[in-house]
Order: C-alpha cells, then sequence, then structure tokens
C-alpha cells in the first residue's frame, strides 16, 4: 500500500538509465551509418543506409527481445536477460530498444546531412582550405543535428511505448514494468499517476529539445 | 503547379510532365526496384493470405494433440506435407496460423491508418482553413493528445475494456490521429495564402468549397503516400498489444498472442515463436519498402518543381 509517487519515484530511475542506454546505443549504431549514408549519396552507403533502416524498423521488438535472449543468454549465456542485479541487466534490453530508435535517426541524418553537404557555405568552407574531416564534423554535422534533435524529441513517445514492452519482457523494475503490471491489475490510481508523469517527462524534454537546438543554432525561433 | 525548368529530349518525360503530379509521383515510386520488391512481396503475402485459408482443409484453431510440436519441412523426422512449417504446443497449423494472423494485422492497420487520415487531416484542414480560434482549440487538443505516449493509452483503455477487432482499430485511431492534424493544419495554412484560393474567394466560393473541392485534392495526396508508412507503425502495435494480452483474443490467431503463448517452449520448439516472427518482418519489410519508395519519389517530384 505504498503511496503512488513513492512507486513511481522508484522505479523512474531504472528506466531513465534503460532509456539513456538504449540512446547512446543508437546513436553508436546510427552515427557512422548515417553520416556515411548522407555523404556518399549515390553510393553503396546510401543503399546500405536504407537497407538497414528498413530492416530496422520492420523488425516487431518484442520478437527481437525473444530471439535474443534466446540467443545471448540462453544458448551463449553472454549477457544477463530477466530481473536486475547490475548494471549488465540493462545492456540487452538497451540494444533491443536502439534497434527501435535507431532507424529514425539514421533517415533524419542522411536526409539533413545530404541536404547541407550541398550548401554553399559547405563549398566556401573547401575554398578556405579546411580539411574534409573538419568540414564534415564540425561545420556540416552542426546544422544537420537541428532536425535531428527536433526528432528525438518527437520520438521519445515511440521510445517511451518500447520501454513498456522490453520492460515487460525482460522483467525489468522499471516505470513500463509497472504500468503493465497495474494495467493488468485494474489498478486505477498507479495508472493515473504514471499517465500524469510520462506526460510531464515529455513535454519536459520537449522543452529541453527546443533548447538544445536553439544552443546548437541560434538562428532557430523558441 | 508551376511549370518545370529541365527541358528533356526524351518524348516519355513530355508524357510525364502532361500528368498530373500523383501520377508522377507514383510513376517515379514504380521505377525504384525497391518499390517493385516490396510490392510484389506484399501482393503475394496478401494473396497467400486471402486464397490459402479459403482451400485448405487444415482448421486454425482445432487442437489435435497427437500433432503437436511437429517441426517444419525437412527438419527433424516427423514433419509432414499436411503442415509445411510445422504445427504449435496443441497441434495446430503454423502456416494457417500465421496467414489468419496476417489477414487480421492487415486489417487492423490498414482500416487505423484509414481512420486516422481522416480524422487528422479533417480536424487540421478544418483548423488551418477557418484559423482564428477554431484552430487554437482544435490544436491545443491535438497537443494535450500528442502528450500522452500512444502505448499507454492504447494500454489503459484496452486494459479496462474488453479488446475486440472494433476497439482495438478505435483506440489505435484515437491515439495516432495528432501527428496528421499537424502536418495537415500547416499545409493548409500554407494553401490559405495562394493566389487561387483568393482567387476563389474573389468569385465567391464558400469556405467548404474551397476546402473539399480545391485545397484537399492538393493538400492531401502527398500526405497519403507518407502514411503508407505508418501501416507498418499500427501493424507492429496491434502485435504489441496481442503479445501484452490485450489484442485480438484467441483462439483466433494474432502475431502477438502467439510469440506471447510461444515462450514457453521457446528451447525445444523455436519456430513457433519464429515463424510468426518472420511473417510479420516481411510483411512489414514490403510495406516499409514500398512507403520509402513513394516518400523519396515525392520529396523528388517535389523538390523538382
Amino acid at each position: 500500500m505504498a503511496p503512488v509517487i513513492d512507486q513511481i519515484l522508484e522505479r523512474l530511475p531504472f528506466t531513465l538509465q534503460l532509456g539513456g542506454m538504449a540512446l547512446l546505443f543508437a546513436l553508436l549504431i546510427a552515427f557512422p551509418i548515417g553520416i556515411a549514408g548522407g555523404l556518399h549519396q549515390h553510393g553503396w552507403q546510401n543503399a546500405l543506409a536504407f537497407g538497414v533502416q528498413s530492416l530496422f524498423v520492420s523488425i516487431p521488438n518484442f520478437w527481437l527481445a525473444i530471439v535474443l535472449i534466446l540467443f545471448l543468454s540462453v544458448k551463449l549465456k553472454l549477457l544477463p536477460a530477466l530481473g536486475y542485479q547490475g548494471f549488465s541487466y540493462v545492456l540487452l534490453p538497451a540494444l533491443v530498444l536502439s534497434v527501435e530508435i535507431a532507424p529514425f535517426i539514421i533517415r533524419t541524418l542522411t536526409t539533413s546531412l545530404g541536404e547541407v553537404m550541398q550548401s554553399t557555405f559547405i563549398d566556401e568552407a573547401r575554398v578556405r582550405g579546411l580539411s574534409r574531416r573538419r568540414i564534415v564534423y564540425f561545420h556540416a554535422l552542426r546544422n544537420a543535428a537541428v532536425p535531428l534533435v527536433n526528432l528525438l524529441g518527437i520520438q521519445l513517445s515511440t521510445l517511451i511505448g518500447g520501454v513498456l514492452v522490453i520492460e515487460y519482457i525482460f522483467d525489468y523494475p522499471g516505470l513500463g514494468n509497472l504500468t503493465v503490471v497495474s494495467v493488468v491489475g485494474r489498478d486505477f490510481p498507479v495508472i493515473q499517476g504514471i499517465a500524469i508523469t510520462t506526460s510531464a517527462v515529455f513535454v519536459f524534454i520537449n522543452i529541453i529539445v527546443d533548447l538544445v537546438a536553439y544552443m546548437i543554432d541560434p538562428r532557430v525561433e523558441i | 503547379m508551376a511549370v518545370t525548368t529541365i527541358i528533356a529530349a526524351e518524348p516519355e518525360q513530355k508524357l510525364a510532365q502532361v500528368q498530373s503530379v500523383n501520377r508522377r509521383i507514383l510513376l517515379a515510386a514504380w521505377r525504384m526496384p525497391s518499390f517493385r520488391v516490396g510490392f510484389f512481396i506484399l501482393v503475394t503475402l496478401l494473396l497467400a493470405s486471402a486464397i490459402y485459408p479459403e482451400l485448405s482443409s487444415v482448421s486454425a484453431t482445432k487442437m489435435i494433440v497427437k500433432d503437436k510440436f511437429l517441426p517444419p519441412m525437412y527438419l527433424g523426422d516427423k514433419w509432414t506435407w499436411e503442415h509445411p512449417l510445422g504445427t504449435d504446443q496443441l497441434g495446430r497449423d503454423m502456416l494457417m496460423r500465421s496467414l489468419i494472423g496476417l489477414r487480421y494485422s492487415l486489417l487492423v492497420g490498414v482500416i487505423t491508418v484509414v481512420l486516422i487520415f481522416i480524422i487528422g487531416c479533417g480536424l487540421g484542414l478544418f483548423a488551418g482553413f477557418k484559423g482564428k480560434w477554431w484552430d487554437t482549440v482544435i490544436m491545443r487538443i491535438t497537443d494535450a493528445q500528442l502528450s500522452i505516449p500512444m502505448i499507454i493509452l492504447a494500454i489503459t483503455i484496452l486494459g479496462v475494456s474488453r479488446p475486440t477487432v472494433a476497439t482495438i482499430i478505435i483506440v489505435l485511431a484515437l491515439s495516432g490521429w495528432p501527428l496528421y492534424a499537424r502536418v495537415a493544419r500547416s499545409a493548409a495554412v500554407a494553401e490559405r495564402g495562394k493566389e487561387y484560393v483568393r482567387g476563389l474567394r474573389v468569385l465567391g466560393a464558400g469556405d467548404w468549397r474551397i476546402l473539399l473541392l480545391f485545397a484537399a485534392p492538393n493538400i492531401l495526396p502527398p500526405i497519403a503516400f507518407v502514411a503508407v508508412l505508418d501501416v507498418a507503425r499500427m501493424m507492429i502495435f496491434e502485435a504489441i498489444l496481442g503479445f501484452l494480452g490485450l489484442g485480438i483474443q484467441p483462439p483466433t490467431p494474432s502475431f502477438g498472442s502467439i510469440i506471447a503463448d510461444s515462450r514457453k517452449y521457446l528451447l525445444n520448439a523455436w519456430w513457433i515463436a519464429t515463424i510468426p516472427g518472420i511473417f510479420l518482418a516481411v510483411a512489414l519489410t514490403s510495406i516499409n519498402l514500398m512507403g520509402s519508395a513513394l516518400e523519396k519519389a515525392r520529396n523528388r517530384i517535389y523538390g523538382g518543381l
């Protein structure tokens, strides 16, 4: 009979940890592929980016979770899967979640980087004699990052939905698991509390996203 | 739309320029190999799920316990031609169950997206075109809806009511419309200031007449091309709901519930979990390939104008 707020606050750090790791993995997967695809619009890199994103979008997350548990935890015994007893328990769920977010990052990155690379200030930077690496990472990527940051704010709802299912499958003690358990058990106060909390988090993160977008590119109007 | 500046030598190109924008987008998408691959895979799956269950004498729900855990073709020594993809824990044919599951999945996906499209674009167009406080009220409702994560809303509603095909579609549609409303509204606001709309105003056309007969045919097709991608998203949501036990109820097979039930038999009968997953992933990939090709073609045509 714990108060709803205590239950939520107790679970929230676990979910944030999972979400953060998933985002990190997704960025690690998506950046190399996305940048390569954006720089070589007509090469095999772009085809690869397209293929990877179509495949990743099409894999149902719960199915991937089960298959990964079967292979990585049960057959190969590389990573622990169920429950939570330490940091290593985050890795497998975070990996599954990152597959769900990565395609959106890849797509935005390829299209926006492709557009930015064709603009005049990139040509001008080449004329100034800047190295290709410097042009891509400091000039092009910074401009291409604004749509990406905005997208991450919107994709948060996908992430929350994914967290819910993934936590349920991996029996991870986060907010998502609490949601499923309380919906199945008709525990209305907890459901209300979670709905309000997630909406608040959603709004808060979108405000942060707007601020970050302004920090990256001061031309953006808030 | 504006006149293109590129004048091509081939007569084919000239022909294409005479056609309407939408037909050119479809044509450009059709020329991409990824669209064709996706299209043929999807048509094959559709035909299989429409025809095979009607012709075959095998039932998707009848349990034959002596046939349980039969492996798929050429695996092990117990497989039979009667069950090409094996049977599940209760002796039901996996091929049949997957195809029926695919039927429901596609049905839910397509109808939901059509509903979302009608509700979202209708409200968005209306808000963008009317402006003033209509706009404010509708858009604030949209924002409020957008801040509730879709899956939480769906799970909450389906958890307290009885999930049937109709309620699943309604719940998914209810939580999916805000993005369409936003896109349609911004398009409508842009369209409102255009010459032809002002011309029609001068001629004395009413709001509804301009909106439905002239503005909507310009605004909606580009949104509809991208909506194809959402069919895949809705199919995933349907499967997730099924997996959590809030989807189409057994004994009717659905991808989510088959995979959820099969978790217990993962080690000795891996195909029960894998086969519906592969069916779903192939169907989704084909839809996504078509959707991305349409999106690319749309961006190319609109960018080229």
